[in-house]
């Protein structure tokens, strides 16, 4: 880019540009993510297609659906098709409503295959979220449910400055050691602004920036407070803080000092805490992310749902499709008649269902993988993590294999709600890291995860281990089979377009048809509204 | 880096070859690896869990096609994960030879060459979707 386009594209308002001529020339240059972004800048309201339910051109014309699944996906196409005038029947193999939208608290019970049952033994007011944890801003579609249903969120801290960084497998310095987070992201900040500083100073950027901005580059670099005006050296700063705290009368504290740089990169920085849709803020639902799954369940009628069916086999025709089921307590076969049926069952679990697909469409549905996931919560007698280490949240990131990473609990802080104490999410490895720790025993794990947080809070953290805590392995949960499933880009353009359609009378959506939010909510209720439309447009072409 | 192993795992391969070895080679590593990544699910010695997780010894998928095959390891399928960003290309080729020729299955030899080629291809196509939240 030259000087003069650099200038241009920054979009200089002193040039009397209208901004409809502005918007216009930044789309030329930036593409429509720049206009978007420059039209927020403004707060030029619009609304993402996606943050509130489609509307639908019919009234569902007598039409009944047979939705597979309780889930979050299954719970808002029963809610928005009834609304709408569809006949909803939900049919979940399960004894609960919320598929994998669940959080562990005393008396909940987790049965991974081929394993013991754990009946979780928290405190009273404890609780793990063994399913979906966190929720960004920017998931309006998950937070117009909790708006509109009633649903209390509370803030989710994703990312504090105080937890740690911990790498056991990187050489340096800091290998096996306990890094704050903050000190090592503020010196990488700092030295870069040292480098840019010098080199920009100095000339070197001459031939990319023009003089003006090369000064008012300088300039930002300068009162960043990171590094000294004049030989523009990074050093110890109130960003960084303090390693003595200042107090009352001559205790005027001392500020700590920078890690070098060479030491400073030795450690990799925690980047998947960074994007977009894991800012440091995020929100969770008060009392466990469960509650998002209870809301919908409570705005359902009872008979919505039809709990303990196991479906066996789906069979479609001219007339209409015919579920078979299995009560799973008593073992009675039940036959079921609808207009369509929409599976949200994960596709690894449809895969059991005997159904008469085309081959075409069977094929697609093969094209997806399961996302192994583990989680671990620990219970603590104390909440150590803030009482002396100062850690309000956020996730400590960790290199030890099958652990990833501890969060700290945002609810209960400072023990105002139950009492000093909390469950930490011990580990929560994802894709094929998690496997090797789905293999371990019940014990085996437990003892896993405290040894692997007692490396990072030595001498507290088996200290204050109640002794519960709860696992879940969900590629080893029945009706799961995965924490959650993506496609390959291979099938999503080749086969995620054949799905979504739907084969005659059957469809598919949950979490599997939103291919960009694998794994989230705003994925799993995204899905439903989508397929919503898919239907919509079948039936309205009928009438 | 992946040219250099190929190298050395060709050197190794002709080695191998002419000390007259044959899929068994793989059992050390193999075993290791199927412990760690497949028997969560497939259970011990390829088994299986009735109804959820099929058994791989005997297995016609596992016996037949060797590109379907590939393409299951690397990218997944039909539920199965992919462990493309947990194992190394030539670990990859370990396990599948491994699960190929072990618990009487007698599948033969996936080559290396034959794993690159379609990790190479899957590599280039992945285009930064994340694994979730």
């Amino acid at each position: 880019m030259t000087k003069t386009e650099n200038t241009n594209a920054t979009g200089s308002t002193e040039t009397g540009m209208t901004k409809r001529s502005f918007l216009q020339s930044v789309g030329m240059i930036g593409g429509t993510a720049a206009v978007m972004t420059a039209m927020q800048g403004w707060n030029i309201g619009f609304a993402s297609e996606m943050d509130r339910p489609p509307k639908m051109s019919t009234d569902g014309n007598g039409k009944k659906i047979i939705i597979l699944g309780a889930g979050l996906s299954g719970m808002v196409l029963a809610f928005e098709m009834a609304k709408k005038g569809y006949k909803t029947q939900i049919i979940e193999a399960l004894d609960y409503a919320g598929g994998r939208c669940v959080s562990a608290r005393k008396g909940s019970v987790i049965e991974e295959i081929g394993s013991d049952k754990q009946v979780c033994n928290f405190q009273e007011g404890n609780y793990v979220n063994y399913g979906p944890w966190r929720i960004p801003a920017e998931h309006r579609s998950t937070i117009y449910y909790c708006r509109t249903l009633g649903v209390p969120l509370e803030v989710m801290v994703n990312k504090s400055n105080k937890a740690y960084y911990y790498y056991q497998e990187k050489e340096g310095p800091f290998k096996g050691v306990p890094v704050r987070q903050g000190d090592a992201d503020i010196d990488f900040k700092g030295y870069s602004t040292e480098l840019l500083a010098k080199v920009a100073d100095q000339g070197a950027l001459d031939t990319i920036i023009s003089q003006e901005d090369k000064e008012k580059l300088l300039e930002h670099l300068r009162r960043s407070g990171l590094i000294d005006a004049k030989q523009l050296n990074y050093r110890a700063n109130r960003a960084r803080g303090h390693s003595v705290y200042p107090g009352a009368a001559t205790n005027f504290g001392e500020l700590s000092d920078p890690f070098s740089m060479a030491d400073v990169l030795s450690i990799s920085g925690a980047s998947r805490n960074e994007t977009a849709d894991h800012p440091a803020v995020m929100f969770q639902a008060v009392g466990g992310m469960d509650q998002i799954a209870q809301g919908l369940k409570n705005a359902l009628s009872r008979k919505q749902i039809r709990y303990n069916s196991e479906v066996t086999d789906i069979v479609q025709d001219d007339n209409g499709v015919t579920v078979t089921y299995k009560d799973t307590k008593s073992g009675k076969v039940r036959t079921e008649k609808a207009d369509y049926v929409v599976s949200t069952a994960p596709l690894g679990v449809m895969q059991k269902i005997n159904i008469n697909l085309s081959e075409e469409f069977a094929t697609a549905l093969k094209a997806t993988r399961g996302n192994p996931a583990c989680k671990m919560g620990v219970e603590m007698n104390s909440r150590f993590w803030e009482n002396e280490d100062m850690i309000y949240g956020g996730a400590t990131s960790t290199d030890i294999p099958g652990q990833r990473l501890i969060s700290y609990p945002s609810g209960n802080m400072f023990g105002h709600a139950h009492g000093d104490t909390g469950v930490l999410l011990g580990y929560y490895p994802i894709g094929g890291a998690s496997v090797p720790v789905s293999n371990m025993t019940m014990a085996e794990r437990i003892e896993f995860a405290i040894a692997a947080g007692e490396k990072i809070h030595p001498g507290k953290y088996r200290q204050h281990f109640t002794g519960e805590a709860m696992s879940v392995a969900w590629h080893k949960m029945k009706y799961a089979l995965a924490g959650w499933e993506n496609w390959s880009r291979r099938g999503r353009t080749r086969s995620f377009p054949v799905m979504q359609e739907g084969d005659r009378r059957i469809f598919v959506s949950g979490n599997i048809a939103s291919p960009a939010l694998g794994g989230w909510m705003a994925g799993a209720i995204e899905g439903a509204w989508s397929t919503m439309e898919v239907i919509d447009k079948r039936v309205a072409k009928q009438a | 880096m992946k040219n250099y192993f190929k190298i050395l795992f060709a050197i190794i391969g002709v080695t191998t070859l002419t000390a007259a070895a044959s899929a068994q080679d793989h059992s050390a590593e193999g075993a290791e690896i199927y412990v760690d990544y497949c028997e969560a699910c497939h259970q011990v010695d390829g088994e299986g869990y009735e109804d959820i997780y099929p058994a791989l010894k005997d297995n016609a998928f596992v016996l037949g096609d060797q590109e379907e095959l590939i393409y299951l390891l690397l990218e997944g399928r039909a539920g199965m994960p992919t462990f493309i960003a947990d194992l190394e290309v030539e670990q990859l080729t370990t396990i599948i030879n491994y699960i190929r020729n072990s618990w009487g299955n007698a599948g033969g030899e996936i080559s290396q060459d034959a794993m690159d080629e379609a990790y190479e291809f899957i590599a280039e196509e992945d285009d930064g979707f994340g694994p979730g939240n």
